[in-house]
Parts: C-alpha cells; structure tokens; sequence
C-alpha cells in the first residue's frame, strides 16, 4: 500500500470518508438523460456557497445599528479594498438565488419530480424555498435604505391581519412603536445566524432524500427498475465524473451571466438594486412606489388583487401554502411532460404566463385594469392548483418507454 | 372572450406606463462622453461642485483623497484650489452646514449628496440644474419645472441668469389647465349620472387637448425653445448645459467611484470565464465519449 | 460504458488544462476576500503620517503624538546631554544600535537620530510593549531616559535599553523625516517624500 492509501485507510476506519464521497458521488448513478433543466441543483448550491461567504465578509464591515448601517454599507463600497465586489456578489446573488431555484423548482413541476417516492425531496425543496424568502427579506433590511425601510414596514404590518392580537404581533417583531434599530438587530442576527443554519440543514436533508430515492429525469421513469450483474441502474451514470464535468460547464454559463450582471449592471437597471434605497430610511417619508424586489412580486400582486387585507394576505400565505401539496395533486398516469396530455402543456403554460404577469403587477402601481389583470391570474394561479386532481388525470398520455430516451 | 381582449388590452397599456411618472421638462438626456472626455468634464464638475454646491451639500461617504486618485487631480492642486478648509486629503467630503439651522432656512436640511445620482438618476439631475424658472410665488423666485416647488433657491443664477417659461408653454400650460378642469367636471357629471353624450363628448374633446399640447410641449423642449433667458448670466445657455453636464457627470462618479474601474475589470473576468467555459466545455464532451 | 474511441491522452491534457485555469479563477476569486482584509481607506487615513511643529518643544522637554493610534515620543536634548549619550557610562546591551530592525538607516547609531537634538520614538516597550514613561534628567539617577512601569525596562535618552533588564532592544525610532527646520513628519522616512 501507498502512503497515500494508508493515510486514507487510517481515515477510513475512523469516518467514513470514502463511504460518503462514493455514495453521493463516484458510485452515485443518475439517470444518463440529464438535460438544460438539470443544471440548476448544483447551481443554487454554487449560489448558495456564495451568498454565505460573501455574507460572512459583509458582517465584517457592516455595522447593524439603525444610526450606522447605511454609512458602513457606503464604508464598504468605498474604504474597504474590494468592499464594492463582495457587496455586488452578495446583492446579485441573492436574485441569482431566486431565478436559479425558481427554474430548479419549474424543472421539478414539468418532469414530475415532486411525484412519489420523491415527496420528501419536495418538502423539503418547499421549506428551503420559504427559508430562502425570510432570509431575503431580513437581508433587504440591512442596507436601511428608504425601500429596505418601506419595505419591511409593508411586509411586517401583514401580520397585523391576524385577528384579535395582529397589532400586539407587529410591535412584538418590531420591538419599538416604528421600525428602528431594534428591528434591524434582530433582522441582523437572524439573517446572519439563524436561517442561515436552517437553511444549511434543510439543504442537507434535501441531498440525503434525493440520494436515498435516487434523481428523477426528463423521462420521468424510474432507472432502478433495470439493473446489471451488479446492482447498477443500466441507465445510470456515476454522478462523479460525468455530471461533476458537465456542471462545471453549467457552473461557466451561469458565471458568465453573473458577471456580466456584477461588472456591468449592478443595479440591474433598478430590479437588484433599487434606487430609493440609495437614500438612507426615513421613517417620516414613504417613497412614491413601494415594490418589493422582483422575486416576491407575484405574491405581492396575489396580497393587492384581494379587495380585503385579512383575505388579501391569507391568499399570499395560501399562495405558498399550496405549493407544498404538488406530489398529492397531480394525478396523472405519467410524470413527465413528454408523455402526459397536450392539455398538460397548456395549463403549465398559463400558469408560467400568469406568475410573470403577476410579478410584472407587483412591481407597478395599482389601476383597476391592473388590479383586474391581477385577479384574474390569481383566480387562474389557485385554479391550477385546486383543480390539479381533476385537470391532471384529462386525456389520453403517451406510452412510456421501458429505458430513459438519450 | 370579452375578459380576454381586456386582458390583452391591459397588456399592451404597460408599454406606455412609462410615462405615467408625469411629463417635466426639459426632458433632454445627459451628453454621452468617451472615457477621455469623461474625466476632464469629471474635474470641471467637481470646481462647479466645490465653488457652489460643497457649501450646504456634503458628500460625506466620498474622501478627498479617492477623488483625487480617480479623477486624475494631483493631491496638492485639489487641495490648494477646490479644498477651502484645513480638511486633510484623507478625511471624508464633508461640510461644517449645521443640520437644525439650515432645515430652518430652507424647510428641509439640505441632503447629502454622495448618492444622490444613484437614487435620482443622472438624466434627472440634469434636468434639474436646467430646470429653474422665474416664479414670483415662491420664496427665492424661483421654480423648478422637474422638482416642483423646490426649497431651494437658484444657486447658479450668477452663471447660467434668469430663465422663464416662453410665452407659447404657457400658453400650453393655460390650455391644459383648462382642459383638465373640463375633464374633471365632465367626470363628476358622469358620476351623478348627467347627460352621459354630453359629458363623453367633453372627456373625449379635453383628453385630445391635453394630448395635443403636450406633443407640442415636447416638441419646443426638444427645440430648446421652452425657456427664454430674461437675465443674462456669464455663461451662454450652450456654456451652461456643458457646466451641468461636467456637475451631473462629477455627482455620476462620487455616486459610484469604483463603476469605470469595475467595468474595465469586468471585460477580463468575462473573457477568463467564457475561456474556462470552452475548456470545460471540451473537457466534458471527452469524458461523454464514454456514454452511449 | 466502453471505452472505445477514448483518446486518453487528451481526456488527461483537457482534465489538467481546465484544473489549471480552474484553480488559477480560485486564486483571482481569493483575491478579494484576502485583500479586504487590508486597512480600509479610512484606517489608512486615521493612520496617515503626523506632521510635528517642533518650535514650541524646549531642551529637556517631550511631546507626545499619536501615530496610526500609537504614542510616539519627540523629546529634545541638550548640548550636554548629548555629549552624555556619546561617552555613555551606563552600561548598554546595544549601544551602538547595531540592530537594524530598531531604526531606520538613516539615524546616527549613538544619538539615534537625524538632527543630534530631536529623537523621536516609538513609546511602545520593546519588552511585552507597554508605555514608557519619560524620565528627565534631574528625576532620577541614572541620566534620564524612559522607564517602563511594568516591568522596570529602562532606556536612555537616545532609546538604547540598558543592560540588567527584561526587555532586549532598544526603542524603536520611526520613520521620519524634516519638512523644515522646525517641522518633522513621521511615518515619511528620509527620501520616500
């Protein structure tokens, strides 16, 4: 034996690191048909890596007190070496984040993902998602510009919709009689500390439920069902080096546009970076439009198309809520797109065409033809999900093969 | 069927929801400079800055000595002709305005304006310094037709004199004034159910007025023909659109200091990934070879 | 999985050519998060060097100023004092300041300084870098110099530490360097400006 092989058998019988790194890599199979859509699960976890080291620089210089935190953001895109890239990647990933697990998400809705024995994957997949929301939002406090004030002023005074104690519940998460500092340094703290751990947890037991079920693919077939002499999927690969090499392919494209954002369009003409919060908060003065950051905009719209506020938020919180439900709703034959009903296509469509519209409204002041537009997607939004069970088993599906198609 | 022509009709309205921020004028975008030109109009700017605006606007996340290296200015010039205090080179843009007393003077302390080009938007800024009028109503007797009712007055009267509506926009003014008061009583009329015809026929009338002066109110701002000097200042109108550029294009930095450094970076780290991108991409078609 | 058509050494030129450019894009992404770590412009500005107007500090006298959050110590001597220095009768464990690490080449070896009257130094023992106090000529017996309070390390006059104590080198001497005749700047070594 090598030096080398002795120092890893050494590891070996006291942790089980080759154990791990063959399981959930070099004998990891996944289903050789991978395609486009599959890039984005090592993508939010690039992401991910990302926002966490980049924040971890930012608390370095930043100040979470309501009297400096907007000067230490200036302190940091200006006195600090590099302060202005680690505070561009940070503010670029965060939407980055959200496009990635957005397209991570619809890969899961039109292959089936969601649909058994991989439920659990989409729980979890749903609770990192709202982790992921909360997490935005705190961090959008922390600039104390005017939006991140407005902002979380609109977004907290939600909960003053819950009957009987709603305005004890807002002065409770506020901590004052306004949102001041008090509010920060606990928006601070669970921004940097808490959720951050949440989400890492949840991340993990996301990867240790998919590698106990194995990956779906764009056929939506199961390849443990043929196997060699061996035990081995026939239409599996080792996830280590095939789709190590073809991420890291995935990993150039996504930088490329991430840089390009980052060197070029920081403020991504106004959707990452909104220009009211380059004015420091100002509890006295609202800015003329409110919008929240494009990623939450439509559930916002869902929130302003209900003409009532309890209604109105309980219909953001359904929003979300019904989401969890997927791997129950869908009831049809097949998983995948390719072999379900034309008519599949079309609800799927609609739905894709009524979330940008509503994330369209949500960053536009209300009309009543807006507001009209908005209520119709939202009917159509709740539509696609109550009426799943009976919509999904529609029609006639393709004949599934036997073996993935590649 | 009928939901779905005003879904689309509602659709095609967001294309106009531009102008839904209100028309102002002068509505002429920033000069658009080389990167050459940038910085020497760069330096004017920061003279206008520091001899007329520094006084009351302090830029106070900005220090001295940055400016210095980014804008070319060698650290003792800057500080013998733009710096009036013992301010040190490293020391941050600040003023000694006190912040009770000025709110006092004009109704609002004035802001710091460190950021000011990243909130407002340099096309507005520009409009802006351009946009001072004569207007008797008004404290200081002045206007501003982009910021309405401004606290503040005319700094830059010495150079740029006295403007005033010419006596077309407000004649166009008038019109529009009208029309809406037409508009809005055709609109209660309709409310309280009156002569429905009647009260369209009017909305319809006033709605193509106000249409058809703003199009003209475009027209003579694109002209430059929507103020008239009634004041001589020691800059000619074309001099003082160049001085408000070179103010607007020095605000553009201070706003940003690192962007022409950033952009310049970012070209490389683009070509380095889209290299990396190659090789990876060859990479893995190699090792898929063995897929089949 | 077969593996014809595989030209392995191509698979090894393309594994290793896309590892290099990998790791050097590791490298430049480090960059930053290592570089962040230096003085910001504003330590830098708070640690800018300190002009001293030497025309009110009289013979015998010391003033003291605060460089990059440091005391530093300007302290005049006399004729006699100096003449003291360079005969020194104390005992020394480096009179001849051959240590080049407590100050800059510059400096005479024996008054430890640019202009024999004006010493300027770093008020941080040598021994665990506490405060000296400065001790004139006519408060103690030993011909006046720096004493430090926590471990009895004493100086003289010129910084050089004496011999029977704890700490091992002399004082510091900064970089500094004249503006004028009666102005000093530290942190500005002779021939930098």
């Amino acid at each position: 034996m090598t030096k080398m092989a002795q120092l890893m058998q050494w590891v070996d019988d006291r942790f089980p690191a080759t154990k791990v790194w063959n399981e959930h890599l070099a004998e990891y199979y996944a289903p050789k048909n991978f395609n486009f859509w599959y890039f984005f699960g090592s993508l939010a976890l690039l992401v991910l890596v990302n926002q966490i080291l980049t924040g971890i620089w930012l608390t370095m210089n930043y100040t979470p007190t309501g009297e400096g935190a907007y000067a230490s953001v200036e302190f940091i895109m200006r006195d600090v070496e590099w302060g202005w890239l680690l505070r561009y990647m940070h503010s670029t990933g965060a939407s980055a984040f959200f496009a990635v697990v957005y397209l991570h998400m619809f890969r899961g809705l039109i292959y089936g993902s969601f649909r058994k024995p991989r439920e659990l994957v989409w729980l979890f997949g749903m609770i990192i998602f709202v982790l992921l929301m909360a997490e935005a939002f705190m961090g959008y406090l922390l600039p104390w510009g005017n939006m991140s004030y407005w902002g979380a002023q609109v977004i907290i005074n939600l909960f003053s919709a819950i009957p009987v104690y709603g305005a004890d519940i807002v002065e409770w998460i506020r901590g004052d009689f306004l949102i001041s500092g008090a509010t920060l340094t606990r928006f601070f703290a669970l921004h940097v500390v808490a959720l951050p751990m949440a989400l890492l947890l949840m991340v993990f037991l996301h990867i240790v439920a998919l590698h106990k079920v194995g990956s779906n693919n764009p056929d939506g077939i199961e390849i443990k069902k043929y196997k060699d002499e061996n035990g081995i999927p026939l239409d599996g690969i080792p996830f280590h080096p095939y789709y190590t090499v073809k991420d890291i392919v995935g990993v150039a494209g996504f930088l490329f546009i991430f840089c390009l954002i980052i060197f070029f369009a920081p403020e991504m003409g106004g959707f990452f970076l909104e220009p009211p919060n380059f004015t420091p908060a100002d509890p006295l003065k609202t800015p003329a439009h409110i919008a929240p950051v494009w990623y939450f905009t439509p559930y916002y719209s869902i929130l302003r198309a209900v003409p009532d506020q309890q209604l109105g938020v309980v219909a953001m919180a359904a929003s979300l809520i019904v989401m969890f439900f997927l791997p129950w709703l869908d009831r049809a034959k097949v998983k995948s797109v390719r072999y379900k009903h034309w008519s599949f296509k079309l609800w799927v469509g609609l739905f894709v065409i009524c979330f940008i519209i509503l994330g369209y409204l949500g960053m536009k002041g209300p009309t009543p033809m807006r507001t009209l537009v908005a209520q119709i997607c939202t009917v159509y939004y709740f539509a696609f999900f109550f009426l799943m069970p009976w919509w999904s088993t529609w029609g006639e599906t393709k004949p599934v093969p036997e073996r993935v198609t590649h | 069927m009928k939901k779905l022509l005003i879904t689309i009709s509602a659709l095609m309205s967001f294309s106009l929801s531009a102008a839904e921020a209100g028309l102002t004028f002068p509505d002429d975008d920033l000069p658009v400079l080389s990167d050459d030109k940038l910085i020497v109009s760069q330096q004017r700017g920061m003279q206008v800055y520091m001899n007329n605006c520094m006084g009351c606007h302090a830029l106070s996340f900005q220090r001295y000595k940055r400016t210095s290296t980014d804008l070319k200015i060698p650290e003792n010039v800057m500080m013998e002709n733009m710096v009036f205090g013992d301010e040190k080179i490293g020391e941050l843009m600040t003023n000694n305005m006190i912040k009770e007393a000025a709110a006092n003077w004009f109704g609002a302390a004035p802001p710091d304006l460190s950021l000011i080009s990243r909130s407002r938007g340099t096309k507005w800024l520009y409009n802006y310094m351009r946009g001072f009028y004569i207007d008797d109503t008004r404290t200081y007797g002045v206007n501003n037709a982009v910021f309405k009712d401004v606290g503040m007055p005319h700094v830059l009267e010495s150079m740029q004199g006295l403007q005033d509506k010419s006596e077309k926009v407000k004649g166009l003014e008038n019109d529009i004034a009208y029309a809406q008061a037409d508009l809005a009583a055709a609109n209660k009329l309709l409310e309280e159910g009156g002569n429905a015809a009647e009260a369209k026929k009017t909305i319809k009338a006033a709605a193509k007025t106000i249409e058809d002066a703003e199009a003209e109110l475009i027209k003579l701002s694109a002209a430059g023909e929507y103020f008239v000097i009634v004041k001589e200042g020691q800059l000619n109108p074309q001099e003082f659109d160049t001085a408000m550029a070179d103010l607007v294009n020095f605000l553009d930095y201070i706003g940003e200091p690192i962007k022409r450094e950033r952009k310049r970076l970012g070209v490389w780290v683009l070509l380095f990934i889209l290299g990396f991108g190659i090789l990876a991409y060859y990479m893995k078609k190699e090792y898929w070879k063995d897929i089949h | 999985m077969s593996n014809d058509g595989v030209d392995n050494g191509k698979r090894r030129f393309l594994t290793l050519a896309t590892s290099a450019v990998g790791a050097v894009g590791a490298i430049g992404i480090a960059v930053p998060f290592i570089q962040s770590w230096n003085p910001s412009a504003k330590a830098q500005a708070a640690g800018a060097p300190v002009n001293v107007k030497l025309d009110k500090l009289e013979e015998g006298q010391m003033i003291r100023v605060e460089y990059q959050g440091l005391p530093y110590f300007v302290v005049k001597r006399s004729e006699t004092i100096i003449e003291q220095l360079k005969n020194t009768k104390f005992d020394l464990k480096d009179p001849k300041s051959e240590n080049p690490a407590q100050q800059p080449a510059y400096v005479d070896n024996e008054t430890r300084s640019i202009r024999p009257d004006i010493v300027v130094l770093k008020g941080i023992c040598t021994h665990l870098g506490c405060v000296p106090q400065h001790k004139k000529v006519t408060e103690v017996d030993w011909g006046g110099g720096f004493f430090c309070p926590c471990h009895g390390s004493r100086f003289d006059l010129s910084g050089r530490v004496f011999a029977g104590v704890p700490a091992s080198d002399n004082l510091e001497v900064p970089e500094y360097s004249y503006v004028s005749d009666n102005e000093i700047i530290i942190g500005v070594g002779e021939g930098a400006a």
